[in-house]
């Protein structure tokens, strides 16, 4: 039989003859019974105690690494969660949809509802042609056009570029002056080939 | 009462993902069970209005939530007895005690949760791939009651995001009907219960600090993060492939059952059905189970070659519906897929081109930790800990090691298969597949698991 001591660096295996094993196993037994002659009431506190100072050391761990995970990551911390955490205060109070749409779209929604409200005051079914975003940056309006799938998910409208292949007839199109936005009709293919020269020169982006 | 009206949803994804999991005899723990329910329950949701569009039935708000009743009822009637077993199973064996040191990592994934779902609730569609394509098709089918609207009259030629599958128009279109004017919430669903799913599964290995401290570190990815807001193919692709994954991985370590096999093709289609290019993943991954049923498991080539076969099986299946049929003959328009792909396969520089960029321009670009934080440092520390350490890796690590090469090689692939596929957009989000892998390779890591256990004595376990 080869019993294991623990010495101050490794374990070393050890062999007792049979007599000093049934002493030592006796010394246990009173141990044990010396252990279990404590009031079962106080040693289940001091299990539960030991259990409550476990889970709060781990608790404490778990905080302390949370800490510096957050830490770690604190400019996503800084500029998304805490950032639309204080957008939430405000946006709780306002659920409008159209104030959702012109928060979230800018310009982009705002002039080209107003351009499509234009046109529905004519006839629905007109098609306007846009220029590009260059042309309004070009003549000082901050205006990102949207491409004719979105102006249409926008407003019900239909839209081409200046530099579509196919199907391109309008009804009318859109210009600047001043700053000013403004629309006017395209009577025929002359001034929409002439008014597609001038927006050509701009190329439309996404 | 759009609270309530979620809660509504939700039940009802439940028991249709719920039914499903009882077809295939999906036995997993109760609160895996109640998060791949909801996932599955939303991928059925998309297919439904599909199926009705293709058999030409009309899209109404009456139509589509009687389809979802039906379905429901005939998914459960097939195995009533034992749908009623496990549901009782389920509720007798759900826990909901927490212990005091997972509060502080539940609390701000909650927060972190609520922020991102408060966004996508409040904000209209915004992604340009979206409103271009299945948000406008989807907001048109609404109104005129069909996918083939007037969205197709308009001048299409910026964009070619209305040939995309439709399981963001689907789900755009229910939502709507539900209340939801910029639908979108569906996304939020998906968000908490795979992350619920993580969760659970990640603590069936690791101590729950430790998979508190791995899934902050994984929601705080800051692009996936706030493709958690805005509504896209990838976040929800990821999530179907990982779970594709995560079966077929149950089948080869733990469970051996067929069973498990096929549920994992069926999650497999859906990614593919979400984003058709996961085709290219799905067929990389056949090839990996055959040489592992040839040179592991010595099935010989025939036993080899079946099993991965039967799993392809339905993943084609679900390509040809999305693109095939409803792309190529159903869509009002045309689109030339095949003039999509690289006409000089022989030339293989495309591909080496996008495999360094991905690792120069996005792993460790210069903007690297503002779009995926510090998760791929985090890998890179661990992986070598454990070569260093331990100086190998267990079975199970392996697989996902092999899982993760298998998605970053096959996005460097697909860049060189398909150049439409950019490296700014396509590449960018299509890496978002395979940070839960990096999350389950964590969970087999052997340092990871002697920290797991130095806590669980701390705990007295």
């Amino acid at each position: 039989m080869i019993i294991y001591r623990r010495t101050s660096n490794s374990y070393k295996p050890r062999k007792y003859p049979r007599a000093i094993l049934n002493v030592m196993s006796k010394k246990r037994r009173t141990n044990k019974s010396r252990k279990t002659n404590l009031p079962l009431k106080n040693s289940a506190a001091v299990g539960s105690l030991n259990s409550l100072m476990n889970n709060f050391l781990l608790f404490i761990i778990a905080l302390f690494l949370l800490l510096i995970i957050i830490s770690i990551n604190s400019e996503f911390f800084n500029g998304r969660i805490v950032a639309y955490w204080d957008a939430f205060q405000e946006q709780k109070s306002d659920l409008d949809l159209e104030d959702r749409k012109i928060e979230r779209f800018g310009n982009s929604y705002t002039i080209t509802k107003q351009i499509a409200d234009f046109i529905k005051t004519k006839n629905k079914s007109d098609v306007v042609l846009v220029p590009a975003t260059a042309y309004f940056s070009g003549n000082g309006i901050d205006y990102h056009v949207p491409e004719p799938a979105v102006f249409y998910y926008f407003t019900s409208v239909k839209s081409i570029w200046s530099n579509c292949k196919s199907g391109c007839n309008a009804n009318w199109f859109v210009h600047a002056n001043n700053g000013k936005i403004f629309i006017d009709t395209i009577q025929n293919k002359a001034i929409l080939d002439s008014v597609l020269k001038v927006f050509n020169k701009y190329e439309p982006a996404l | 009462m759009s609270l309530l009206i979620i809660i509504l949803l939700t039940l009802s994804q439940f028991l249709l993902g719920f039914a499903t999991l009882n077809l295939f005899n999906i036995v997993i723990k109760p609160w895996l069970s109640i998060a791949l329910s909801v996932l599955m329950g939303i991928a059925i949701y998309s297919l439904v209005p599909f199926i009705m569009e293709l058999v030409h039935i009309r899209l109404t708000g009456l139509n589509i939530f009687i389809a979802l009743a039906l379905l429901s009822i005939v998914l459960s009637v097939i195995r009533i007895k034992r749908m009623i077993s496990s549901l009782v199973s389920l509720i007798k064996n759900i826990s909901f005690r927490l212990k005091l040191y997972e509060l502080p990592f539940i609390a701000v994934m909650a927060f972190m949760i609520f922020v991102s779902a408060w966004r996508c609730f409040y904000y209209p569609p915004t992604s340009r791939d979206f409103t271009s394509g299945a948000e406008v098709i989807a907001e048109y089918a609404f109104k005129e009651k069909t996918m083939v609207n007037s969205a197709f009259s308009v001048n299409m030629e910026s964009t070619n995001n209305q040939f995309k599958p439709p399981y963001l128009t689907t789900l755009q279109i229910i939502y709507k009907y539900a209340g939801f004017p910029f639908g979108q919430v569906w996304l939020s669903s998906v968000f908490l219960f795979f992350i619920i799913f993580l969760y659970h599964s990640l603590s069936t290995r690791l101590h729950k600090i430790l998979v508190g401290a791995l899934l902050i570190f994984f929601i705080a990815i800051p692009e996936m993060y706030a493709y958690t807001i805005m509504a896209l193919f990838d976040y929800s692709n990821a999530v179907f492939l990982f779970l594709a994954f995560y079966f077929l991985f149950e089948y080869f370590l733990v469970e051996q059952k067929i069973n498990y096999l096929l549920f994992s093709s069926l999650l497999m289609a859906i990614s593919v059905y979400i984003r058709s290019e996961t085709l290219v993943l799905s067929f990389f991954t056949v090839l990996y189970m055959i040489w592992f049923q040839y040179f592991k498991k010595k099935q010989g080539l025939k036993g080899a070659i079946l099993l991965p076969g039967i799993y392809m099986l339905l993943p084609v299946l679900f390509y040809v519906l999305s693109i095939t049929i409803y792309i190529n003959t159903y869509l009002p328009q045309k689109y030339n897929i095949s003039g999509q792909v690289n006409n000089n396969l022989f030339d293989v520089t495309p591909f080496f081109t996008r495999l360094t960029e991905m690792n120069t321009k996005l792993v460790f670009g210069e903007n690297n930790t503002y779009l995926y934080g510090y998760f791929f440092y985090l890998f890179i520390i661990l992986f070598l800990a454990e070569l260093i350490f331990f100086r190998g890796f267990k079975g199970d690590a392996k697989k996902w090691l092999v899982a993760g090469a298998i998605i970053f090689l096959g996005i460097a692939f697909l860049g060189y298969l398909l150049p439409l596929l950019d490296l700014a957009n396509s590449t960018k989000r299509g890496l978002f597949k395979i940070f839960p892998v990096m999350l389950f390779y964590f969970s087999c890591n052997q340092l990871l698991i002697k920290a797991s256990d130095k806590l669980r004595a701390l705990e007295g376990k």
